[in-house]
């Protein structure tokens, strides 16, 4: 249903960027007769709802129609590039939940702190700084100044690649049992995957330690304090799972975010993403990878989205038994 | 029952730097409780009956906050105990049955599953299937016909009442030595304030626990209590037995605290104290109550503790 609105209004969009996408795709050097042709190849010269009928009949046979940049299918295009970008936003997601949220928990169970300190600022740069920038810094300080960590790319020249199941380089590997494969992506993706998270990092840890503070107010924290309870179970068992039902919430748009921040680190690190690609598309406006590509990244908005509500049910019983 | 106390306060201050200036909050306050007795320590707000009830577990939490005196219960003194050695008597030893059930509790955990890490907090060598069903029965004596039911559920799906019940159960579920009630059931309805006394009165009977009841509310007290004290400004201004206190007052603010009690036949409105209390980072030297009271004079500054009759004691002049 949401992706029906998206697909309406990211057609529509589309459509109004300014410049003929046929004329840019053929040149300028083209007669007018050959890009006449290929408006009309392309339906453009037909009203914009038949364009969009069209688009649908096409979309529900798995069609997303032919990319005037790259001459291929665009579900060929983004079904290559799609699992390396799903991989890096995935390593990022990673990064910003296992850094992020215990950097939030310490920071509140250990308020005023240096830690506390520490942490904070390092959050509030996380958020102010983008992440290419984030990016470019990591990579001349590890890869360039103590060249402990490749430079660009997702693989060594030299690696075996593995045999292709889901895309994830990281995972092919480690299911074939690949191991020098598998520590060469790994050093690959550090950089560009740290890099991306920085920005969901500094959210998550100041969302914890805010709401992990404002749980250690509350009076049933206080009842397993006069119970004997170790601080360390209270926080990690008692405060952190109240903490994170608002949390979690807002780390699912931060994934989602990231998305959007992968096309900035992809460049810089000239990982072989959609990134290249939804650039490309769109300078070129070529429609139907500027389309396609955008529906791809909703459907995994939405999916992520759907991921996180059930997390959050499970979390807040409150949740599941209010709708019995 | 034995007249040795199994708990006792001996001369607590408790001083806070705040931005205003250092908060005298508790200002020598001494009290005992005998195994097994029932005591209620009665205040308006703002007296220091609640600091005193969170001081006696170590829950009291302040940056720049300075206590001194002894907590003695059972022959250790409390305030020397570093944080593991609360954990080992916190819920063991002394527990305290909270005033609000619906915030007490842990929203995303069951209470069964809350009933179970308390008891085997308290009891590290016990199975979760022992504890469970320790738990079954502790609820069953709160009158809890199915247990059962209760354990698996989330405390927002129950009463306020039945979380109360809970919270009296988890409360002495470890057959604790004493209990620090703060205002229980005073966030629910009259009916089940009621219930919620009865119960705890029952219950400590049983465990042979003393039981300390922070209250505002006379009538509550009058019910529960064998012995009161009377807390104005973080000192305590009056001791006695129930019967005598009611009887027979002392100090110009218990009488004051008595006359303002509404009483159902109405021949008289209830009297309000005068004034207000005082401002803690400057508290009035001698006896606190003195400007608000009608019968001030120059012996006032420093008034001793009179003891009209044994257990009666009175910290006034008059």
């Amino acid at each position: 249903m949401v992706l029906f609105g998206v697909s309406i209004l990211i057609f529509g969009i589309a459509r109004l960027i300014p410049g003929d996408p046929a004329r840019i795709a053929l040149g300028p050097m083209a007669s007018n007769e050959q890009v006449e042709a290929m408006r009309d190849r392309l339906l453009l010269n037909e009203p914009i709802t038949v364009q969009y009928l069209n688009f649908i009949k096409n979309l529900v046979q798995g069609d997303l129609g032919t990319s005037l940049y790259t001459r291929r299918p665009v579900t060929e295009d983004i079904l290559s590039t799609l699992p390396a970008t799903f991989e890096l936003v995935l390593a990022a997601a990673l990064i910003m939940t296992v850094v992020g949220v215990p950097l939030g928990i310490l920071a509140a169970r250990y308020r005023h702190s240096g830690l506390d300190i520490a942490a904070n600022l390092l959050a509030l740069l996380g958020v102010v700084t983008p992440s290419f920038v984030w990016g470019i810094f990591l990579m001349l300080l590890f890869a360039f100044h103590l060249d402990i960590l490749p430079i660009a790319g997702r693989l060594s020249r030299d690696a075996v690649l593995p045999p292709q199941i889901t895309g994830l380089l990281l995972v092919d590997s480690a299911l074939a049992g690949m191991w020098a494969t598998f520590w060469d992506a790994l050093r690959h993706i550090t950089l560009p995957a740290t890099a991306l998270a920085m920005g969901g990092l500094g959210t998550a840890a100041r969302l914890t330690r805010a709401n992990m503070s404002e749980v250690y107010g509350r009076q049933y924290i206080q009842l397993a304090r006069a119970f004997g309870y170790t601080e360390r179970e209270i926080a990690y068992r008692y405060a952190l799972r109240p903490a994170m039902v608002p949390t979690l919430t807002i780390l699912g748009l931060d994934f989602a975010i990231m998305l959007g921040n992968a096309f900035l680190v992809e460049k810089v690190f000239a990982w072989p993403g959609m990134a290249r690609y939804g650039v490309e598309v769109i300078i070129r406006k070529d429609l139907n990878g500027i389309v396609g590509t955008i529906l791809v990244i909703s459907a995994f908005f939405l999916i992520i989205n759907m991921i996180i509500d059930i997390i959050v049910a499970y979390m807040n019983p409150r949740i599941l038994y209010q709708n019995q | 029952m034995s007249t040795d106390p199994v708990f006792s306060i001996e001369n607590l201050h408790l001083r806070i730097r705040q931005f205003e200036g250092e908060a005298h909050i508790l200002n020598g306050v001494n009290l005992h409780l005998r195994a097994g007795e029932r005591v209620a320590l009665v205040g308006e707000s703002g007296c220091g009956k609640s600091s005193t009830a969170m001081m006696s577990l170590g829950l009291m939490e302040a940056r720049s906050m300075r206590a001194e005196g002894r907590i003695i219960l059972d022959g250790t003194d409390l305030l020397s105990l570093r944080r593991r050695g609360w954990q080992g008597v916190r819920g063991r030893q002394i527990s305290m049955i909270f005033q609000d059930p619906g915030a007490a509790l842990n929203p995303v955990f069951t209470v069964g599953d809350q009933l179970v890490t308390a008891i085997r907090r308290g009891n590290p060598s016990k199975s979760r299937s022992d504890a469970q069903g320790l738990a079954t029965d502790g609820l069953r004596q709160v009158h809890i016909n199915d247990p059962e039911r209760v354990m698996s559920s989330y405390p927002f799906q129950l009463s306020g009442g039945l979380n109360q019940r809970v919270l009296i159960t988890m409360a002495l579920i470890n057959r604790p030595k004493v209990v620090v009630a703060d205002e229980p059931g005073s966030a629910l309805d009259v009916t089940v304030q009621e219930q919620t006394l009865r119960l705890m009165t029952e219950l400590c009977a049983d465990v042979d626990a003393a039981v300390l009841l922070i209250s505002h509310n006379l009538g509550v007290v009058r019910r529960f209590a064998q012995r009161i004290y009377v807390m104005y400004s973080g000192t305590i201004v009056e001791e006695a037995d129930t019967a005598t206190l009611f009887s027979a007052p002392r100090h110009p603010y218990t009488k004051a605290l008595l006359a303002a009690v509404p009483r159902l036949t109405g021949e008289r409105l209830p009297e309000p104290i005068p004034g207000r209390v005082p401002d803690y980072t400057d508290p009035p030297v001698g006896c606190r109550f003195r400007p608000r009271c009608p019968h001030q004079r120059s012996e006032c500054v420093d008034p001793p503790f009179a003891e009209p009759a044994p257990g009666h004691r009175v910290r006034c002049v008059l």
